[in-house]
Order: C-alpha cells, then sequence, then structure tokens
C-alpha cells in the first residue's frame, strides 16, 4: 500500500492523576482497516478524540495525510468521516434531513450532496425510512442512519468508533458489510471496537491497546504468531484421574492442561496433527469421551496471554 | 424507603442551582427588608400621608410655612433629582408629588403677577389632586384672611387653625387597619415565594426524573405500592421545603432582631412552616401528571407557577388592591391563605382566627395529596386496562 | 452551506414544538394573569366623584350658596369632585354607617361657625373631603370673626372673599399615554419573555461544541465554519423567538388591550431587540468554560428571576428603590433596560432617553454576541 494516512507519535494524554495514553504511538496506511483493540477503558476513543483534535493532549505529535492535525485544519477534517459510538442525529429532522444536514457541512453543491446523501441511504439500506423521525426508528435502523450521517460525503478517512454497540446480529452483519465495502471503494478504515470477533473478521492490522499502551500491532496472523499457543484441543471428557491429566501433559507440544466441568482443555504450541495425538491416547488408555474439537487461537487468546485478563468482560 | 433515600441523591446533582437560587433569595430578603412600612398605629382621624419632595427657593416666612404645613401632613423629602428622575419617581409611585417654591413667592404673593409653587404629580390620581388641593386651600387662606385684613403671620395662624383636622373631622367608626405594616409583616409576606422558588427549582427537576417513562415503569414493575412511592416522593418534598424554610427563617430572622421570639414572630414562622409543608404536598399533586416532556419546559412552568400564586395570592401585590374576581380565584391558594393569615397575626387577631387560616392551607395540602394520589392510580388503572 | 445550515436550524427550531407551546403558554398566561390582577388598581386610584351627604341647618350669617360652590369643584383633570345630597343628620348617618357605605362623608353645616366634617374611615376620600371642608372653615371663620368685631367691614369682606384669590399653585401633570403605573408590569413581563429566550440560546453552542453533545462532536469534526455555524444557528433561534414575542405582544395589544403607551412600531421594535439581547445572552452563557448542561441553565434561571425581581417583576417599586439607593445595578441590569425603553416610549415617546436605552441594549446584545463568537473559536477540549 501507498502513503501514511495517520500517524500518531508518543502520544500522552493525562486526565489529572490518570494517565489514558501513555506514549502511544501506530501509523495507518493507505487502504488499511485497521482495528483498535482493547477492553473497556483502555484508551481507544480517547486515541479517536485526540486525532480529531477533539480532545487536546499533553505530548506528541498527530499527522493526518502527511500533515499535523489541529483543531483549524478543515482541509484535514473534510477529508474524515466520523461514526461515533454514541448515535448523534437531530430529533427534530426526519432521517433525510439529518444525513443531507451534516452532509452539508462538507458539500456545498447541492446537486452532488443529493447525490450523495441518496447513495448514503441506500448504502446503509434505509431509503425507505427517508420520511421518518429518529424516535420512530428501531435501535439498528438508528446505528444505521448514524453511520450514514457519517459516511455520506465520501471521505478518505472513516473512523468507526464502535459503531454496533447494542446492535442485533442482522443490523451487525449489515453494518460490517458495508464498512467492508466502503474499505473496497477507497476509504481507510480505523475501528475500533472491544468485539474481537467483528475484529478479525473485517481489519487486515490490529492493534490491541490497554491501559493507554500498546500491548500488540500487527496482521492478525502475525499477532497469533506472537503467542505460544497455537491450538487448543477441547475434550469433552468425564472422571478424568490427576494421573491421566498428568501423562496429557507429558505429550510431544502440549504446555498447557486445563481440567473443569468434565471439559479437558489441552493446549499445544507448534507441531502439527496435535488432535490426533490425544485422541490415540484416549483409544490407547480405553477413556471414552463424547467429543473433541481444536480450536485455533483468537485475539482473545492473544490478549489473554499478553495481559492475563480477558478482553471483554464477562458477560 | 428507597424513593426517598434516591430522592436526596438526586437532589444533590441540583446543588449548584440550589446555591445560586439561595444566592437569589438573600438578594429579594435584603432588598424587600429594606423596603417595609412605618410600624404606625392610628386610632384617631388623620389626613392620608404621602411622601413629597419639596424644593423652597424662596426660603421666607410664607414659603416656610408652606412647608411646615406639609410636614406637618406627610414625609417632605429634599432631594436635586433632575426634573426626568423626578417624574420617573412619580410614575412609579415612590412619591406622589414634587413640589417646588419659586424664589421671591412670598414677595408678589399679593400682586398680579405673582410667582406661582409649582406641583408636579400624576392628574388623574387622586394622591396627587389632594396634595394640590391642600396646597390651594393653605395658601388660598393665608391669602383671603390676608384680604380680610389680616397680617401675614395671624393669616398663617388662622389658616393653620382652619385646616388642622382634628379640629373638625370626625372619625364615625374606628379605624380599621391604616395600611401600615411592620417590617415582620413584609418580610414574611415575601418569604413563601422564596420557598417555592427555591423548592421548585431544585425539587421539581428530581420529581420529573421519576416520572420519566423508564424509570416511572420501572417503578411500577416492582413491589412498592404507588401509595407508597407517591408517600415517599411528598416526605422527599417536605423536608426540602422543611430545610428551605428553616434556611430562609434564620435568614429573615437576622433582618428581625426586634420581633424575634414574639407572638407575631412566632405565628409567622408557623404560618410559613405551615405553608412550606403544603408546598411539599403541591409537589408531588405536580409530579402526578406530569411527564418528561415537562422537564423540558420546567423553566417556564416554574416562573408561571410561582409568579401565578404569588400575585393571585397578595405576595407581590397587597390583597385589598386586587378585584374581587382576583381574590375568588386567589382563595384556591395557598398563598392567599398565608396572606390573609399573617395580616391577621400583623393585627394582633385571635389565635382561632388565625388557625382558621392555617387550615385552608392545610385543606389544600391535603387535596393536592388526595389528588396526587388519586391520579397516580388512575394512571396504574389505564395501564391495566 | 450559510444556507444550508441556516434552513436546517431554523427547521429544528420550528420543530420544537414543545419548547414553542411553552414559551407562547408562558407569555399568554401571565399576561393573562397580570390584566386580571391589575385591571382594577389604577382605576380605583383615580379620581372619583364622591358621594357626600351635607346637613344644612339654620342659614343665620346668609352664607346658604356655600352648597352650590361645593358642586362646582373639580379635580384639575376636570372631574367633578362631589356628589352632593341634602338630608337630614339621622338620614345622612345612616347612609354612612350603612354596612356599604353609601357616602364616604357628612358635611355639618348645621353651625356655620365650626363646619364639621364625618367620616369613617382614614384614606385619601377621606382627606380630600377634609381639604374641601377647611377651605369652607376658612371662609366662615372671616365672615363671623367680621361680623363680630367689626359689622361695618362685612360689605368689603365679602366683596374681598368674592374676588378671585391669585391662583398660587400651578399643577403639571406627568405627560405620557398610560400613566397607569402597572403597566410597567407588562413592560416587565415582556423583559422576561425576551430574557427567556436565552435558554434557547444557550443551546446553540450545545449543537456544535464537543464537549457539550453527541451532535457537536460531529459538527466539531466537520470542515464547517464555527462562526458560520454558530450565526445560522442564532438567526434560527432569532426568527422563531421573534415569533413568540410578537404574538405575546399582539395578544397583550389587541386582546388584553394593555395600552404600552407608545407608537407601536417602536414596541415592536423594542420587543425584538429585547428578544435578540435575550438569545445573546444565552448564547454568551453556553460558550463560558465547560460547565455542565444543568448549572448553565441555573445561571441563566437566576439572572432571569434575579433581573426580573430587580426590574421590579415581582414587588414593584424595588426598581425604583434601587434607582434611588444603588442606581448602578439599574443601569447594568438587562431587564431595567429593556423596561426602561418601554417606560420612556410612553412617558417621553420617541426621544434621547428611548435611544440611549436601545442603544444599551443593543450594545449588550453586540458584547454577548462577539464574546460568545470569541470563546467559540475552534479548539481541543481536555475533556469530553
Amino acid at each position: 500500500m501507498s502513503g501514511t494516512v495517520v500517524e500518531i507519535n508518543n502520544l500522552v494524554k493525562r486526565y489529572k492523576e490518570l494517565i489514558a495514553l501513555d506514549n502511544f504511538s501506530f501509523k495507518i496506511s493507505e487502504g488499511d482497516v485497521f482495528g483498535l483493540l482493547g477492553p473497556n477503558g483502555s484508551g481507544k476513543t480517547t486515541t479517536i478524540n485526540c486525532l480529531l483534535s477533539l480532545l487536546s493532549y499533553d505530548k506528541g505529535e498527530i499527522k493526518l495525510f502527511g500533515e499535523k492535525m489541529t483543531p483549524s485544519r478543515r482541509d484535514l477534517k473534510s477529508r474524515i468521516g466520523v461514526v461515533s459510538q454514541n448515535v448523534a442525529v437531530f430529533d427534530e429532522l426526519t432521517v433525510y434531513e439529518n444525513v443531507d444536514y451534516f452532509c452539508g457541512l462538507y458539500i456545498g453543491d447541492k446537486k452532488l450532496r443529493k447525490q450523495y446523501v441518496e447513495e448514503a441511504l441506500e448504502f446503509v439500506d434505509i431509503t425507505d425510512f427517508r420520511k421518518f423521525y429518529p424516535k420512530k426508528l428501531s435501535g439498528g435502523l438508528l446505528r444505521r442512519l448514524n453511520i450514514a450521517c457519517g459516511i455520506a460525503h465520501k471521505p478518505e478517512l472513516i473512523i468507526f468508533d464502535e459503531p454496533t454497540v447494542a446492535v442485533d446480529p442482522q443490523s451487525r452483519n449489515k453494518i460490517l458489510e458495508g464498512i467492508a465495502e466502503l474499505n473496497k471503494n477507497g476509504a481507510t478504515i480505523i475501528y475500533t471496537s472491544h468485539y474481537m470477533e467483528e475484529v478479525e473478521q473485517l481489519c487486515n492490522r490490529v492493534l490491541i491497546m490497554d491501559k493507554g499502551k500498546k500491548i500488540a500491532e500487527g496482521t492478525k496472523d502475525e499477532l497469533k504468531g506472537m503467542i505460544k499457543n497455537t491450538e487448543s484441543i477441547v475434550v469433552n471428557v468425564r472422571h478424568l484421574s490427576d494421573e491421566t491429566i498428568n501423562d496429557i501433559k507429558g505429550l510431544h507440544h502440549v504446555y498447557d492442561v486445563k481440567y473443569m466441568n468434565n471439559t479437558l482443555t489441552v493446549k499445544c504450541s507448534g507441531g502439527k496433527h496435535n488432535i490426533t495425538h490425544v485422541s490415540e491416547y484416549f483409544e490407547q488408555h480405553n477413556i471414552d469421551y463424547d467429543r473433541i474439537y481444536s480450536e485455533l487461537p483468537t485475539l482473545n487468546d492473544v490478549f489473554l496471554e499478553i495481559t492475563g485478563k480477558e478482553l471483554r468482560d464477562k458477560e | 424507603m428507597q424513593v426517598f433515600k434516591a430522592f436526596f441523591k438526586l437532589i444533590k446533582n441540583y446543588k449548584i442551582g440550589l446555591f445560586l437560587y439561595f444566592g437569589l433569595c438573600l438578594l429579594m430578603t435584603v432588598v424587600v427588608s429594606s423596603n417595609y412600612g412605618d410600624d404606625a398605629e392610628d386610632s384617631a382621624y388623620s389626613n392620608v400621608s404621602r411622601t413629597l419632595i419639596v424644593k423652597d427657593n424662596d426660603n421666607s416666612e410664607l414659603s416656610k410655612a408652606v412647608v411646615d404645613y406639609l410636614k406637618d401632613q406627610h414625609d417632605v423629602e429634599a432631594h436635586d433629582y433632575t426634573n426626568d428622575e423626578i417624574k420617573d419617581l412619580i410614575y412609579s409611585e415612590f412619591y406622589t408629588a414634587y413640589i417646588e417654591i419659586p424664589k421671591g413667592f412670598m414677595d408678589k404673593h399679593l400682586e398680579d403677577d405673582a410667582l406661582t409653587i409649582k406641583t408636579l404629580y400624576d392628574t388623574a390620581k387622586a394622591g396627587g389632586s389632594f396634595i394640590s388641593l391642600q396646597l390651594d386651600s393653605f395658601t388660598g387662606g393665608v391669602v383671603r384672611y390676608e384680604n380680610a385684613g389680616y397680617s401675614l403671620s395671624e393669616a398663617i395662624e388662622n389658616t393653620n387653625k382652619s385646616i388642622k383636622t382634628e379640629n373638625f373631622v370626625e372619625l364615625g367608626k374606628k379605624v380599621e387597619d391604616d395600611n401600615s405594616n411592620s417590617k415582620l409583616y413584609s418580610l414574611f409576606l415575601f418569604l413563601p415565594y422564596g420557598i417555592m422558588t427555591m423548592v421548585l427549582w431544585c425539587a421539581l427537576p428530581v420529581i420529573l426524573r421519576f416520572n420519566s417513562k423508564e424509570i416511572k415503569d420501572r417503578t411500577a414493575i416492582s413491589a412498592i405500592l404507588p401509595v407508597k412511592r407517591t408517600i415517599a416522593l411528598f416526605m422527599g418534598s417536605t423536608v426540602v421545603c422543611i430545610a428551605v424554610y428553616l434556611i430562609l427563617l434564620i435568614l429573615s430572622s437576622c433582618f428581625l432582631a426586634d420581633f424575634v421570639f414574639t407572638r407575631k414572630w412566632f405565628l409567622s414562622a408557623l404560618n410559613l412552616l405551615v405553608f412550606s409543608v403544603v408546598n411539599g404536598a403541591f409537589l408531588v399533586f405536580f409530579s402526578s401528571f406530569s411527564s418528561e416532556k415537562l422537564l423540558k419546559a420546567k423553566d417556564m412552568l416554574i416562573n408561571i407557577i410561582t409568579i401565578a400564586f404569588a400575585f393571585l395570592g397578595g405576595i407581590f401585590v397587597p390583597l385589598e388592591l386586587l378585584g374581587e374576581d382576583v381574590k375568588n380565584v386567589g382563595r384556591l391558594l395557598p398563598t392567599y391563605w398565608y396572606a390573609v393569615g399573617l395580616e391577621k397575626i400583623e393585627n394582633g387577631s385571635a389565635l382561632s382566627d388565625i388557625a382558621s387560616c392555617f387550615g385552608m392551607q392545610a385543606v389544600f395540602g391535603v387535596f393536592c395529596l388526595a389528588a396526587g394520589l388519586a391520579i397516580s392510580r388512575v394512571h396504574l388503572y389505564l395501564k391495566e386496562n | 452551506m450559510f444556507a444550508n445550515i441556516f434552513n436546517y436550524r431554523f427547521k429544528i427550531a420550528l420543530r420544537s414544538k414543545d419548547a414553542i407551546f411553552w414559551s407562547l403558554i408562558f407569555a399568554l398566561a401571565l399576561g393573562t394573569l397580570f390584566s386580571f390582577a391589575f385591571k382594577s388598581i389604577y382605576e380605583n386610584a383615580q379620581n372619583a366623584t364622591l358621594d357626600v351627604t351635607v346637613v344644612e341647618g339654620d342659614d343665620e350669617y346668609g352664607m346658604v350658596d356655600i352648597v352650590d360652590t361645593l358642586k362646582d369643584i373639580e379635580y384639575e383633570d376636570g372631574t367633578k369632585m362631589l356628589n352632593i345630597k341634602n338630608v337630614d343628620m339621622d338620614e345622612a348617618k345612616k347612609l354612612l354607617n350603612a354596612k356599604e357605605p353609601k357616602v364616604s362623608g357628612i358635611i355639618d353645616l348645621r353651625d356655620m361657625s365650626d363646619i364639621k366634617l364625618l367620616v369613617n374611615e382614614n384614606g385619601i376620600e377621606s382627606s380630600i373631603l377634609s381639604g374641601i371642608v377647611s377651605i369652607y372653615r376658612q371662609y366662615s371663620s372671616i365672615i363671623i370673626e367680621t361680623i363680630k368685631t367689626d359689622p361695618s367691614k362685612i360689605e368689603a369682606v365679602l366683596e374681598s372673599l368674592d374676588e378671585e384669590t391669585n391662583e398660587l399653585v400651578e399643577s403639571e401633570g406627568l405627560g405620557g399615554n398610560n400613566k397607569d403605573p402597572y403597566v410597567t408590569y407588562f413592560y416587565n413581563l415582556i423583559a422576561m419573555i425576551a430574557m427567556m429566550a436565552s435558554m434557547t440560546g444557550v443551546e446553540i453552542p450545545e449543537s456544535c461544541q464537543a464537549n457539550q453533545s453527541e451532535v457537536g462532536k460531529r459538527v466539531d469534526c466537520s470542515p464547517a465554519s464555527r462562526v458560520l455555524y454558530e450565526i445560522s444557528g442564532l438567526l434560527a433561534a432569532l426568527i422563531v423567538k421573534f415569533a413568540i414575542t410578537i404574538i405575546g405582544l399582539l395578544y397583550f395589544i389587541y386582546v388584553l388591550k394593555i395600552n404600552f403607551g407608545g407608537d407601536l412600531p417602536y414596541i415592536f421594535l423594542t420587543s425584538i431587540l429585547a428578544t435578540l439581547l435575550g438569545v445573546s445572552v444565552g448564547f454568551f452563557v453556553g460558550h463560558i468554560g465547560s460547565l455542565s448542561k444543568k448549572t448553565r441553565e441555573s445561571i441563566l434561571t437566576a439572572i432571569v428571576v434575579g433581573g426580573g425581581f430587580l426590574s421590579g417583576l415581582m414587588v414593584a417599586n424595588v426598581k425604583t428603590l434601587i434607582e434611588v439607593k444603588c442606581p448602578i445595578i439599574n443601569r447594568i441590569n438587562p431587564f431595567a433596560a429593556i423596561s426602561d425603553a418601554f417606560y420612556s416610549l410612553n412617558m417621553y415617546g420617541v426621544s434621547d432617553r428611548f435611544y440611549n436605552s436601545i442603544i444599551y441594549i443593543v450594545g449588550l446584545t453586540v458584547v454577548f454576541t462577539v464574546l460568545g463568537l470569541i470563546m467559540s473559536r475552534r479548539k481541543s477540549y481536555a475533556s469530553l
């Protein structure tokens, strides 16, 4: 890919005693779908707000499209679209009017704007609701309207700040498909979320952060390559003795075994046919099991292994 | 108990507002306390006393006699105001008339080109006309006596005699209230507005929060009875009202050092306490049909309610000035009975008489509570069916 | 871009039905209340013809025409002072002491050497009667004294009494179209309606500042000019608020028949400028630091209620009291300036004083708006 769209160097943001961003740096290249992943309160939204010059910061540098971003850089702002975590629309305006209003903050030409607004409505599939007031829309439709308002002016860089919070699965899929399409059409995307499945599905580059610091950055494979765990073998089995568990621990490539609630999790590092080795052990020792399957590592495993805690709050 | 506790947790969010409105009430109390009537009581006949500005440029025997005559009857002040300022002050009824005696008035008063005393007043009002009539009668009297052959000094003496009301005016019945009230009365009359303002600005938004759709629905599906919720809100509102009452009572008592712990003070304080509790009940009544929509309009609403209650109840404009229609409407409000009660306390009426005014306020409070409960029940019934 | 933003801001303002409804209710309800409460007060304070009874006795000094003279006395504005009934003392007392007294007093002429007045209450009516009676006591005392001491002079004395004495008192009215001081309550009410517009003014910055609303974040991220954005919002809010003020004013003038006492175009102009000031005050408060919405609203409420109180909206003579004791407050209180503009229109017409008030209102508006716009320049916030 060509030029750098976003460049953040050594960003520090403090809220009194709390350090929200601690020498935080990253770069995003043109055409990337960049996932910013982290638990609640890790500093994702703070990063985005600093990037947009909404928040002041204590130290560091932010460059967009190769130029320094400041609150008065209207030229840079005109190239950005933002879809915020919370729905930001006027209750007094209809769906069409809302999109037209926000698009109008970027596009002066009436004809062009009309065309863009229609395209945006179509893109998020809310054309049928164009005359509805936001209060009459369901949660999912409201999110889609929120997206339309952020992308109607066809920005080069689009920031999605947790756009799928509290959205039903159908709408969520629609939103994710839409974002992929926007990227296909040439937009660079920043996608923040604490839903790792979404990031895994959507992003080509991922940055994991916690407590204002970068924990890991790279492509999905690169991230997964950083951790010891390459495969987890899960076996549903009853009554295992400690002796058996110790035996399994001794198998080749196995580095950790856990047995809880009749489920045995065998973590392997490297190697091939690990599942065969485990199933063979059970057959050789005449131990009956219900089910055996293999799981490849997820970003959650990456996060868990690096920080020792789950990426998402337990639900 | 949960609702009661939550009430105070929510009200904490409005502490800046509470602080601001307290400052506002303090300002109002200070201003009102510096603007009270004289503490005078009369049983014999006396002419109406007005406040006048008199400027004596002549400083002669005659002009001094005119000024003395006016001083005998009225509050006479000497100020150097501009013409416009004087007009403003008379227009706003701060003074009744401006009187200026020209230089050389005495020297020329019997000649054809006599100089005239200038009076400025609202000619359409009886008060100003009366002052003019008095001046006419005094100066005319002096001239009449002089024309009849008396010396100036004799003429002044005879005129004074002829004009002295105790010589010829008899009062048929005992004089009733003479409209001059004590500082205690003036200040206490204003306090209900302070209480209503402070309480409504701070407690009403909290009650309206309780009535926001989600919170109301959540409470409705909980085990708490609507009656209990209403009572908890009433208790919360009442505690706030009493707290504000105590603050205002202590504050106003600072301006009333001479009155504290007198019969009048105790009764006035009791009157205000009854009003405060009734105010708590009114808040609950209001909450029973208010909605989140009203929260947006609360600024307008609170102003309408406080100003309307105060005007119709005779808090801002004395009851005797208001027409019978206005009083009829006023009788439905606690502010009216508060004001009537205060007037009775001021006039030293019997306790039973004063208690009837407390009773009327209480009736309003009970009505508010009952109506509040009834409306809550109707809402619930409509939801269930 | 400006036209588009203005178009939508106007639509938003127009569709905020609750806000419009309550603003109108506020104006109409308080106006009706004031008109209802004050209608009769000024009428009651105006010159009224007093019903009196005269009880005559033997006319031993030949002063029978005194009653005719009494009948002719008038107030300065031409209203007759007395309406006289001749009855005997018993009847007169019945009339005076009735539960609803039929007369204000009894002029007792039975003893011409000691004319008496009988009233049953202190008050302006009794005071006027005592003034009149005292004049006739002067006449009678002069005549009787002359008859007693030197009857030969009586002709000359009567002649001198008949002569018109020099008018030593000259009266001047206040001027102005409506002397009813209670109309000031309406001036203050218009001022309050106008200042209530500050609650709308405060919402303008809210919609384009990232630290105040979600929509604000979105607008702050856009390249739209902040100044243009805010001015368009200001204009849209103004038009709706103007409409509310004008509807209120029309209702006062044409339905409640309130005589504002000045030329209508100037009254409308003043009301519109007052609304402008109200919105600009809110606009300014909306830009102060990082206050919460509740705090901003509390500040505005304190300004509206406190300013209203100081200009006499609640207790009428507070403004005058301040004028006497601390006039600087009236000079800086926007309410007082608005109320004073109406008052000067009434009393002095379109005069220097009116222009001074208007210049002050416009000056304040410009200061608040410019300060607001200066504070609104794009910036990053310490927290959102």
